[in-house]
């Protein structure tokens, strides 16, 4: 029989809530939680409204960790503790070899990167920290949970653009499934650097407006891109008999996956391999189209892309489904942003309500969409979907556990 | 080689904990048997210890001081040395 691997820990970090509590306290009421970028002076470039976390690193965060750690790392760390405390797991386990960290980022230490040119160019190779050999790698966060838990299992790192928070839970059910006991899986982004972002400016699908009530509409007919935003969300995956003897609640089955690339230079806009990854998808989760109760839309706002999606989840789903994008409320935080939809989806399922769309006035499509206020739903199966640029599609079935 | 005073030690604890992010006090840095391993600071941070030293006393303490020096006395005697006692 194959194994079930079960969620046990979510730890998000995120703009308006550090933890699971804070954090669906702030999707469920649908609040607008995005403003004009504070983490520098963004007056001269053309993207002034993000979604910020409130973080205190020194208080969260051993200092030997601070100083070679990029802002990913850091709120990946805190995400990391979150979701073990969650999990009521404490590292290290009884078998190091048998707990492993996936993470995935797509900005990866972009803000240190960005400081340590800076001193390169301005002070001289001498004043570069040797932690820069690692500190700006896509790698830090998942190499700095594992040395930090003691976590010797299976590691990895995945850099699939948004697709990423969704890759990294089939991985870690994969390794689970492969005899591992316990993995940290999940995503962390901090690129609110002006180094992070200029390379992101010439595509023009981040917003530009500088009002954070209408910034990021997705599925508006006023969409006009979205607004970036920084976080992660971590969880703790194990099998259900692990779950089971530690005597820690399932609170989501990770039932299916699928995973595809489309090989454009954008979004793709043919939605075709959304569709199939959103098949695949179900397939493997053994259940139908008519078994979804709620879809996270992916939601960039950018119209030829929210076209593709809203084409896909009617084409699959029809028009019944709810369909809700709490991420307009906070931001696209790249890779995270999948993630902290995985996280709302396995609270939405915990809770039986779904979080909202905080406004969408005149939507584009006649999907059920979930706007204003949270909705209480008979919720067991909830599918996520993720886009990243340049083609990579992917959705996750997460389940809610037969208690 | 004069002898290391404990204001030395006191700049060198202030150094771990600006580039290793580790607190640690005067009396076990002075310890002859206290290694840079105990206290936690790992290769990369011996390299930016012995590099702030450096600056801040515009010193060479020579290319492989982070690997030779495996307690703060045996830095501690090196830096001593570049200063020609005067530290």
């Amino acid at each position: 029989m194959t194994v079930a691997a079960v969620i046990t820990g979510v730890g998000p970090v995120a703009p308006g809530g550090v933890g699971a509590t804070e954090f669906w306290q702030a999707i469920s009421a649908g609040r607008n939680l995005l403003a004009r970028i504070t983490r520098f002076d963004p007056e001269d470039n053309p993207v002034t409204i993000a979604g910020e976390v409130s973080f205190d690193a020194d208080e969260l965060i051993e200092h030997r960790y601070l100083v070679q750690t990029d802002r990913a790392t850091q709120f990946g760390l805190a995400a990391a503790d979150l979701a073990m405390a969650d999990a009521m797991f404490s590292p290290p386990a009884l078998n190091p070899f048998a707990a492993g960290v996936i993470t995935t980022s797509c900005v990866g230490g972009a803000e240190s990167l960005q400081r340590g040119l800076g001193k390169l160019w301005r002070c001289g190779p001498d004043h570069v920290s040797p932690y820069q050999s690692f500190a700006s790698s896509h790698a830090a966060t998942t190499g700095q949970v594992s040395i930090r838990d003691t976590m010797k299992g299976p590691c990895g790192v995945l850099v699939t653009d948004e697709a990423g928070g969704l890759d990294t839970l089939a991985h870690a059910r994969r390794a689970i499934r492969r005899g591992a006991r316990i993995m940290i899986a999940g995503a962390a982004e901090a690129p609110l650097c002006p180094y992070a972002l200029a390379p992101q400016y010439s595509a023009r699908m981040l917003s530009e407006s500088a009002d954070p009530r209408t910034a990021y509409l997705p599925f508006s007919h006023d969409a006009r891109g979205y607004v970036p935003a920084e976080g992660a969300a971590m969880f703790v995956v194990e099998s259900a008999a692990d779950a089971a003897e530690r005597g820690s609640r399932p609170k989501a089955v990770i039932s299916g996956h699928g995973a595809t690339f489309s090989a454009v230079a954008a979004f793709d806009p043919s939605g075709e391999g959304l569709a199939m990854a959103c098949r695949k998808a179900i397939t493997a989760a053994g259940c139908r189209p008519e078994d979804i109760d709620v879809v996270f839309a992916d939601a960039t706002a950018i119209p030829t892309a929210d076209r593709a999606e809203v084409t896909v989840i009617k084409s699959l789903f029809g028009t019944k489904v709810p369909v809700t994008a709490p991420k307009a409320g906070f931001g696209r935080a790249y890779a995270s942003s999948s993630a902290l939809d995985a996280a709302a989806a396995v609270l939405s399922l915990d809770h039986g309500i779904i979080p909202p769309i905080p406004a969408l006035a005149e939507p584009i499509d006649e999907l059920d969409f979930v706007v204003g206020a949270p909705r209480r739903a008979e919720l067991r199966t909830a599918l996520v979907l993720a886009r990243g640029y340049g083609g990579m599609n992917s959705a996750l079935v997460l389940r809610r556990p037969d208690h | 080689m004069s002898s290391i005073s404990e204001q030395t030690y006191q700049e060198l604890a202030s150094v771990i904990l600006q580039c290793g992010g580790i607190t640690v006090s005067i009396h076990r840095l002075s310890h002859r048997g206290t290694t840079f391993a105990d206290i936690g600071v790992d290769s990369l941070g011996m390299l930016a210890v012995v590099r702030e030293l450096e600056h801040r006393r515009r010193v060479d303490l020579g290319a492989t001081a982070a690997q030779d020096c495996r307690t703060p006395h045996q830095l501690m005697s090196r830096l001593c040395e570049a200063c020609d006692g005067e530290v």
